[in-house]
């Protein structure tokens, strides 16, 4: 493989271990938001444990999606200079102000929100909540201005062989940036409400003694799910209206229309390979359908919330299978959502930066035997804790709305930490 | 008006430095502190406020630096690539391990996560000491620097200096932050660490000239290595007066200094990479006007936990 190949690989599988986990906490991050506001106005102990419960769920997939995030970061720098040389002038900053004023925020306040329980006001940390959500998707936003520039660079001019920023406006309202972003949010919360689905479904299997936390918790669910789902499809095919040709050709192009492109990019670009693979066009029918049955299935699922029918309804063992259906099936928004990365950067190949800089002239002159040893080392890192994440966070699911470690002073039972207790008198 | 976009960049490592070193050095002694699996579990407890909230300190410095400075990040990460690598993967295994440790009560499993915070906790700060080592000796405008530079005996000083001063800071946050009671267990640590830090602040500033390492601006790091030197002797006596907060503020110095004092010596090549003024306009449209609350939120964070841990404090880590 070359150096071009590994770093490619290294980018792609941070961007996609990174993106599993980022799409969860964007998609439970309004819901547990919305829990702890009802809370903080009933004051119920009810709504306390469904903010709990939802909420240590959500902050164990933030963990991994910062420690993958981290990795994240770096990979421009160190695999990509040839584009920070040509165009980091302009797809720099806004990842620089991602990282200051949205992801710094979002930092401080969620560290705020885990250890101030007890501590602080129960409106001021409810707005805490509110504040880690709204600065989550103010990061997604001006990450999604950055990928916007990749796909149509936008607003710059080309001096001396570097892009430089022309017009900020045009780059900020890229249609790119802004039409990925309307598309990805409600996948964001449709994620969530599958998730969340699917752990209701499990407890109901296991005939759970907390019947009425996972009721609750279904409303909420199928409620967000379906808005979402209906937004995520509508919003996916509205981006049909800005594609770039390479991308027509990603999303499954005949032959003679790959044989014309060719010719006029040669005709544009001197000779080279300059469709995208053929491969990715698998992805575009599998997001295609995946999103539609959402669709059909969280509308098909609201008239089950009358009545309870969705944990009563008859005959038994037809709704034991749905209940199974939606707990084995529960992976697999993630497969789709990695679809789309792939549908949406390997489909731009063999661009980085769409019509100005290949991917092969922003690789850095690494050996690839250096490039190689890193992708083991990130790649097992990784994929090990990913795999230990989603573990903890099955057995954190499995045990229900007891024993909860959010919000703990520490005197639970899993918990119980007898120096802490102490630790005032001594 | 350049300038200034370095000593933002300054600011934002002298914080994490600071904030995150305090982190750091905890984790490095968190089985020597902490003696049981409760006291470990009372010292996480004690850093867990402050995890997020100091580590993106660095998130953003590197943020700026691909926004500001994308010629110098492009320079840097290229020329350190496996000390990059290295600080990054000790990053990672840090937090995971933080995270981690408590998710489960058997024994085996907290052990390994405390065994995987140690080490990461050192080798992070290791690497980055190694990191401005080299930075000292100039950064390459193209390609990697040879072993003897990367990992020479200067720049491993450097790596060592930055592990004592974050060791005996974090020691420091810890008796400034368990219960008053139990706060001598760091006693030790502080001692070894700040003689530790002593002898290699000095021997790092009789190796420069020895190395005839060529600095830019030799006189602003000796100041500082003047002054963190000064820091550490008067933390230690603070210390030993139970003056905790105050000999936090003087570790906070000796901290800050090693990447401030590379960054004074080096500034001339710093400023090489800095990016087009358009791009610093809409940077600075955005960021500058919000800088005081990024300030005012994280003064917040430590005034709602300036206090010891003790009964109702959250546990979480």
């Amino acid at each position: 493989m070359s150096v071009l190949d590994v770093s490619r690989l290294q980018f792609a599988l941070t961007a996609i271990f990174h993106f599993l986990f980022v799409v969860l906490t964007l998609g439970l991050a309004p819901v547990v938001a919305f829990l702890q506001t009802r809370w903080a106005i009933t004051g119920k102990e009810i709504h306390e444990r469904l903010t709990r419960y939802w909420g240590q769920l959500y902050i164990v997939n933030y963990a991994m999606g910062i420690v993958v995030g981290l990795g994240m970061e770096f990979q421009f720098g160190l695999h990509w200079s040839g584009l920070m040389t040509f165009a980091g002038d302009v797809f720099g900053a806004p990842l620089a102000i991602e990282t200051l004023v949205a992801f710094f925020l979002e930092s401080t306040f969620l560290g705020m929100w885990i250890f101030g329980w007890g501590r602080l006001n129960r409106w001021v940390h409810t707005t805490l909540i509110w504040l880690v959500v709204l600065t989550a998707y103010l990061s997604a936003y001006w990450v999604m201005v950055a990928n916007g520039f990749l796909q149509d660079p936008v607003g710059h001019v080309i001096e001396d062989g570097v892009a430089r920023i022309d017009d900020v406006g045009a780059l900020l309202t890229n249609p790119q940036a802004v039409g990925a972003l309307l598309h990805i949010v409600p996948v964001c919360l449709l994620t969530g409400s599958v998730v969340m689905v699917g752990i209701c479904s499990w407890h109901f299997l296991r005939g759970t003694p907390d019947v009425d936390f996972f009721r609750r918790s279904l409303r909420v669910a199928v409620v967000v799910g379906a808005v979402a789902a209906l937004f995520a499809v509508g919003n996916g095919f509205a981006q049909f209206g800005h594609l770039t040709e390479g991308k027509e050709l990603a999303l499954g192009g005949s032959a003679v229309e790959r044989a014309e492109f060719q010719v006029e990019m040669e005709a544009l670009h001197g000779p080279g390979d300059w469709t995208p693979p053929t491969w990715v066009s698998f992805t575009w029918p599998l997001m295609e359908i995946s999103g539609i049955m959402y669709m059909l299935v969280f509308f098909g699922l609201l008239p089950f919330l009358i009545k309870n029918a969705f944990d009563r309804a008859r005959p038994a063992w037809l709704r034991r299978f749905w209940h199974r259906f939606y707990v084995w099936t529960l992976p697999w928004p993630f497969v789709v959502v990695a679809c789309g990365w792939l549908l949406r950067e390997v489909g731009r190949q063999p661009w980085v930066v769409y019509g100005e800089l290949t991917t092969a002239e922003a690789v850095s002159s690494h050996s690839a035997g250096t490039v190689l040893a890193s992708l083991v080392v990130f790649g097992t890192l990784f994929a090990t804790l990913a795999v230990l994440d989603w573990w903890l966070i099955a057995r954190l699911a499995r045990r229900g709305p007891h024993d909860l470690v959010l919000g703990s002073d520490g005197a639970g039972r899993e918990d119980a930490e007898p120096e802490l207790v102490l630790a005032e008198r001594s | 008006m350049d300038v200034l976009w370095l000593g933002l960049l300054g600011l934002l490592l002298a914080g994490w430095s600071v904030l995150d070193g305090a982190n750091l050095g905890l984790g490095a002694s968190l089985r020597r502190i902490g003696r049981s699996g409760p006291e470990r579990r009372l010292l996480l407890t004690a850093m867990g406020p402050f995890l997020l909230g100091g580590e993106v300190w660095l998130v953003a410095a590197a943020g700026i630096l691909i926004g500001a400075f994308p010629g110098l990040e492009k320079d840097l990460l290229s020329a350190y690539y496996p000390l990059v690598v290295g600080l990054v993967v000790a990053w990672v295994l840090r937090d995971i391990g933080v995270w981690f440790r408590s998710r489960r009560r058997s024994k085996g499993w907290q052990t390994g996560w405390e065994t995987v915070v140690v080490a990461a906790s050192t080798v992070m700060p290791f690497a980055w000491g190694l990191l401005l080592g080299n930075v000292v000796q100039g950064v390459p405008t193209d390609g990697r620097p040879g072993v003897e530079t990367l990992f020479g005996p200067y720049s491993l000083l450097w790596g060592a200096v930055v592990v004592a001063v974050f060791t005996l800071h974090g020691a420091v946050f810890a008796a400034l932050k368990l219960p008053r009671g139990r706060r001598t267990r760091a006693a030790g640590t502080v001692r070894k660490a700040a003689a530790a830090a002593l002898a290699l602040l000095a021997a790092t500033g009789a190796a420069t000239p020895a190395f005839s390492v060529e600095l830019a601006r030799p006189l602003p790091a000796a100041v500082l290595g003047v002054v963190a030197v000064a820091a550490v002797v008067l933390a230690t006596r603070l210390f030993d007066r139970e003056r905790d907060g105050w000999a936090y503020a003087c570790t906070a110095v000796a901290a800050a200094a090693p990447v401030l004092a590379a960054g004074l010596a080096t500034t001339p090549r710093l400023m090489d990479g800095l990016a087009a003024s358009g791009t610093l306009d809409l940077l600075g449209a955005v960021v500058v006007p919000l800088l005081p609350v990024l300030l005012a939120v994280q003064a917040w964070m430590w005034w709602t936990f300036r206090h010891r841990v003790g009964v109702g404090s959250a546990v979480f880590f």
